[in-house]
């Protein structure tokens, strides 16, 4: 394994220092550094302006000197410089100066660094020349639950159970999305704890929805649940459409094979049959149950005109758009398609 | 009198047209006044395999051989190889003519030729391109350099745009019929007159397809393969496991033609940008390597789903033919079939089904070709063809 950089800590008591840098890959909590850094200013002066500079464009070196200097009331100010990691060496100098002599009379310098390779240097400078460091690491693992966990308490409100992790299988990994969805859930969720339940309520099916739950829905005959699906992916991703009627194919394909399996296989042989992997078969055993093979042989027949659609042809090889069919209608076909088919269990209508 | 235009199968009146085209336009080069049988831009049309290229590229060696096109000297040699330096011959690489490809073309067509009297562009499978790259093509057919002639070639005039229809001569081949392709296999390539005769049959006309199935093993074996399909599909899994090894034998022959092709291409632009080098400069060519075997890359994945293509292609044409000759059984119609050496499976499935029954299949085929340009994937696409050509009937009674 090659050697790996240690992520840089904190500095301790960075936050009251005058010259700070806000350092690493995580710009929401990046963001809220800053924006703390700048309340605890104006608790302190409340007249206290915040002056942003662009480290990486042209004039920055003007810009800097202008937002460092003091303003005709002596007011304190928080400079906030982004772009460190593309400033001139020139420009570097500048803040290491204003940082060994002190920013002016109640004022704080921040410097955002996106850690990281570009812009090394000028991170590891600033930190010799005397920037307290405010670290931005992307939370892993146990921290990551502490980071969610945090949220709910900074709302007054405690996750219960798989809440957290219910949570990150709908929301995804990015913390801006995550904390949102705390502040959400806790302005519509009451009393102190929030479970797994109640982010199913609110969030289930929000995030990236694999094609393989819409093929499992359809397969498993639950038409309402395909509906909501297709259409959540659809909306998340107009141009999954491809990728759902692959998936359906695919459970059409298991399914079919299944079915058609010659009696007394034994499990192994069965699944390279199928071409599903082994725990699969106890479930397309369910659904083999609810299908007839001939309803099984014209899925496939609509789900290719279906992909067509979906890729905006039709099945003579037309493009749709000059037939008048936009891509919402397209989309309505899909939907239409694995409805029929959904609905078309042996206990269902036909 | 044997001369280029003899390659022609079945097209004595295209030959003879030709033959004075080239005629007239060696007498102008001489300064005698045009009798107005050539012109600076063809169009040929005519069915797949009706030898549109051929005619093309014979067009092509009579106007650069100085004997008027006799088939056996340097010029004519090297038409046929597609190596000569007055005529390009262009076949598209992808599925269809790009506007670059397109706008390079049109570059090349304003120099003068190099040896010949005349500077001959034959522009195979004109109808596979975008309006785009037909427009930027116009200007140069509708009014070329001095010395230069366009020879398109397209199933037919509605498959290529009007303003290019509008500025071309229009020769129209016709399907030769299986006798003549079958004397032609025999006399040209010397297939004994049995194997001519079957190849010639099972091709319907297409002259390449029965080259192919009369002197390759392999087009052979694939062909009996598809046609052996229909009698064994009375189930869905069956159909299932017939689509995917079709599927997986297309891809496994795409492969076998391409994968060579791709390596030695690849290696051969790597080297171009000095791979293996060292010294001063290396590091910005590699760069450079990388952007050109991307789209070298782009390329050839086009040309691959081309092949495959083709291929799938064939094997509907095959099946339609099949089914062709169910209906004609089913109707009693008084006409050769296609495939007369699968007679029982031909009567099985007649006596088994009825016209209307194999008319829907003979449509699912030609749905499956419409999925198939829709770029659904050849699998659910050949599946879903499967299914519609099932017969439960088949089944053996248990």
């Amino acid at each position: 394994m090659p050697p790996t950089r240690r992520a840089p800590a904190s500095s301790p008591d960075a936050r009251n220092a005058a010259a700070v840098l806000v350092l690493g890959p995580e710009d929401f909590l990046a963001d809220r550094e800053v924006a703390a850094l700048v309340a605890r200013a104006r608790e302190a002066d409340p007249a206290t302006e915040r002056r942003d500079v662009d480290l990486g464009s042209e004039r920055a070196a003007g810009d800097l000197a202008a937002a460092l200097s003091p303003n005709l009331f002596g007011d304190a100010a928080v400079v906030v410089c982004r772009g460190a990691e593309s400033a001139d060496p020139a420009v570097v100098e500048v803040l290491l100066d204003a940082a060994r002599s002190g920013p002016g009379q109640g004022a704080t310098l921040v410097v955002v660094h996106p850690g990281g390779v570009k812009g090394r240097g000028v991170a590891d400078k600033l930190k010799k020349g005397g920037f307290a460091v405010l670290a931005c690491e992307k939370p892993k693992g146990r921290a990551f639950e502490e980071f969610v966990a945090r949220e709910f308490a900074a709302h007054g409100r405690r996750p219960a159970g798989d809440a957290v992790s219910a949570l990150r299988a709908a929301v995804g990994d990015d913390l801006r999305l995550l904390a949102a969805a705390v502040a959400q859930l806790a302005a519509d969720v009451e009393g102190t704890e929030i479970d797994a339940e109640d982010v199913a309520t609110y969030y289930e099916g929000v995030a990236d929805v694999p094609g393989y739950l819409i093929s499992d829905a359809v397969w498993d005959g639950r038409a309402a649940e395909v509906v909501r699906r297709t259409r959540w992916a659809l909306v998340n991703d107009p141009g999954i459409g491809p990728a759902i009627t692959s998936a359906v194919a695919g459970g059409l394909r298991s399914l079919a094979r299944y079915g058609s399996a010659p009696r007394g296989m034994a499990e192994g042989q069965l699944a390279a049959h199928v071409g599903a992997p082994p725990w699969k078969l106890r479930a397309l055993r369910e659904q083999t149950g609810r299908w007839h093979p001939a309803t099984l042989a014209r899925a496939f027949g609509a789900l290719a005109v279906a992909d067509a659609a979906v890729k905006g042809r039709d099945a003579r090889g037309k493009v749709l758009q000059e037939a008048g069919l936009d891509r919402e209608q397209s989309s309505y076909l899909l939907e239409r398609t694995l409805l029929r088919i959904a609905g078309a269990t042996r206990t269902g209508r036909r | 009198m044997t001369d280029v235009f003899d390659e022609l199968v079945g097209q004595e009146h295209v030959a003879a047209l030709l033959r004075d085209a080239a005629a007239d336009a060696a007498a102008v080069r001489q300064g005698a006044v045009p009798r107005g049988a050539m012109t600076h831009a063809w169009l040929l049309t005519g069915p797949p395999g009706s030898g549109r290229s051929v005619a093309a590229l014979a067009l092509a060696a009579a106007l650069v051989c100085p004997y008027g096109g006799c088939g056996v000297c340097e010029d004519c040699v090297a038409v046929r190889h597609s190596a000569h330096v007055d005529v390009e011959h262009v076949v598209p690489e992808g599925v269809e003519y790009t506007v670059a490809e397109a706008r390079d073309l049109v570059a090349r067509s304003a120099l003068a030729p190099a040896r010949a009297q005349w500077h001959v562009f034959v522009v195979e499978d004109a109808d596979r391109q975008g309006d785009a790259s037909a427009n930027t093509l116009l200007k140069s057919i509708e009014e070329p350099p001095e010395r230069t002639v366009w020879v398109l070639c397209a199933p037919s005039t509605e498959d290529v745009l009007p303003t290019i229809r509008s500025r071309c001569r229009h020769v129209l081949l016709t399907t030769p019929s299986s006798g003549q392709v079958a004397r032609a296999l025999h006399e040209r390539f010397g297939v004994d007159e049995q194997t001519a005769q079957f190849a010639a049959r099972a091709a319907q006309g297409h002259i390449g397809r029965a080259r192919a199935l009369a002197t390759d093993e392999q087009a052979r074996a694939r062909r009996a393969d598809v046609l052996a399909l229909p009698v064994q599909l009375d189930a869905l899994g069956d159909c299932l496991a017939h689509a995917a090894s079709l599927v997986a034998t297309v891809e496994a022959d795409t492969a076998a033609v391409c994968d060579p092709r791709d390596a030695s291409e690849r290696e051969a632009l790597l080297r171009a940008y000095g791979k293996g080098g060292e010294g001063k400069g290396i590091g910005t060519a590699e760069r450079r390597a990388r952007g050109a075997v991307k789209d070298l890359e782009d390329r050839q994945k086009k040309r691959r789903r081309r092949v495959a293509l083709d291929q799938l292609d064939r094997a509907i044409t095959d099946l339609t033919a099949f089914y062709r000759d169910v209906l004609v059984l089913q109707l009693g119609a008084d006409v050769e079939l296609v495939n007369g050496e699968l007679r029982p499976a031909l009567e099985r499935l007649a006596a088994l089904s009825t016209p209307e029954r194999t008319l829907r299949r003979v449509d699912a085929l030609d749905r499956t070709r419409g999925l198939l340009e829709s770029n659904v994937p050849p699998l659910l696409a050949f599946e879903s063809l499967m299914v519609a050509l099932m017969d439960p009937a088949l089944a053996p009674r248990s």
